[in-house]
């Protein structure tokens, strides 16, 4: 392998020596040479942070005020690249009124990833963006069981379990829209889809349910949430020079 | 707007199998000593309970098949099997089984409950000649989990 990676760059070396003898070839011709605007070298240092909040999180809890989840996230924005984190908490609770069980699910949660933009740098930065994400999520969940009677001579039984460290990790692909919508502030939303889910934790008898940043394990893997954030640029914008 | 609405409603359209084929009943078959193949022999029973219970789970019954009820909040549980005399109704057999196992609960869906199974069925002390575990996962399949060899 290493002498494959000594080889290609000999190989592009040697390569880079012929392009020379064209330079020679073009200044003897008649014709004047044609002038390609110069590549603008690439400003790796960062422009600005967003940060912000999940609004799909509270929103749910209309629906389901059983189901609570908070998400806070932020990128930094490095030429048409965002480094993100997403971090949150989330707690499940399911009791079903005809139901014989409690389930509960509480923990925390956070996803790393790095997004590009797919449209050309806008003024206003919006964007388009794909990107990938890595979760982890650590949490303790519950399971109340309540067994009636079945005339075995077992008699009325509780089942009372805990897994008191369950942790998770999955990975994501991200597409998502960030549009200023007023002066620094974005709104947009992102698309995910999990795959690679793994529990890390041993754990034996009762299987986890919901997870934080998950939700429903055996779930759909797709999930949206929408996002308020705020940019802070690190410099402001160079206005155009006045010549003289 | 529609992406907000859409962000609310994901979270909803899970489709939950509520299915399971694990059962709470392990299937006993009785065979004969001497073969000690798996023919099923058909043996009839005065009395099976379980132990310390007030009540019984079979009376003067004949089957080829046993289903005996696992105690879902321990990881044992443990069955009698009575003979009486026909004339004077003195006890004139009695055999006892102890089963331990282990227990997997899951929730299968919200509206579908939790579903319990009972795995690694064994055989940890019996007062029959022998036994022989087949399936040590409790399931509907009709197959016995266990085979108690008796001396015909």
């Amino acid at each position: 392998m290493k002498q494959l990676f000594i080889t290609c760059w000999l190989l592009l070396a040697g390569s880079a020596a012929l392009f020379a003898q064209s330079d020679t070839t073009q200044a003897d011709s008649t014709a004047p040479p044609i002038r390609s605007k110069p590549k603008e070298p690439i400003d790796w240092h960062p422009k600005a942070l967003r940060f912000g909040l999940d609004l799909a999180g509270p929103a749910q809890i209309v629906f389901q005020p059983t189901v609570r989840q908070f998400e806070a996230a932020a990128d930094l924005q490095v030429h048409k690249y965002l480094a993100v984190m997403e971090i949150g908490q989330a707690s499940f609770l399911y009791q079903p009124a005809q139901g014989n069980y409690i389930y509960s699910s509480t923990g925390s949660y956070f996803r790393l990833g790095a997004d590009i933009n797919l449209i050309k740098p806008d003024p206003k930065f919006n964007g388009i963006f794909l990107g990938i994400r890595h979760g982890r999520s650590r949490y303790v969940d519950r399971l109340f069981v309540f067994l009636p009677d079945e005339n075995y001579g077992y008699g009325e039984q509780v089942l009372n379990l805990e897994n008191p460290n369950m942790r998770d990790r999955w990975w994501e692909v991200a597409a998502s829209t960030k549009i200023q919508v007023w002066n620094g502030l974005f709104m947009g939303y992102t698309a995910r889809y999990r795959f690679g889910y793994r529990n890390l934790a041993e754990y034996d008898g009762q299987r986890p349910y919901a997870a934080p940043g998950v939700g429903r394990i055996n779930g759909l893997n797709w999930r949206i949430n929408y996002y308020l954030q705020w940019r802070l640029p690190f410099s402001k914008p160079q206005e155009p020079k006045e010549q003289g | 707007m529609l992406m907000a609405t859409m962000a609310l409603g994901l979270g909803r359209c899970t489709i939950e199998d509520c299915t399971s084929n694990f059962n709470d009943l392990a299937l006993i078959s009785f065979a004969d000593t001497a073969n000690q193949a798996t023919t099923i022999m058909e043996v009839t029973w005065d009395s099976v309970f379980i132990m310390d219970a007030d009540t019984g789970l079979y009376g003067n019954a004949i089957s080829e098949l046993w289903p005996l009820p696992l105690n879902p909040i321990s990881d044992s549980s443990a069955f009698i099997f009575q003979n009486f005399n026909d004339e004077d109704g003195s006890l004139e057999d009695s055999d006892t089984m102890w089963l331990r196992y282990r227990t997997v609960e899951r929730l299968l869906g919200l509206d579908c409950g939790v579903d319990i199974s009972f795995r690694n069925l064994e055989v940890y002390e019996s007062t029959f000649d022998s036994v022989y575990v087949a399936d040590s996962i409790v399931t509907f399949d009709a197959e016995p989990n266990i085979y108690l060899y008796l001396l015909k």
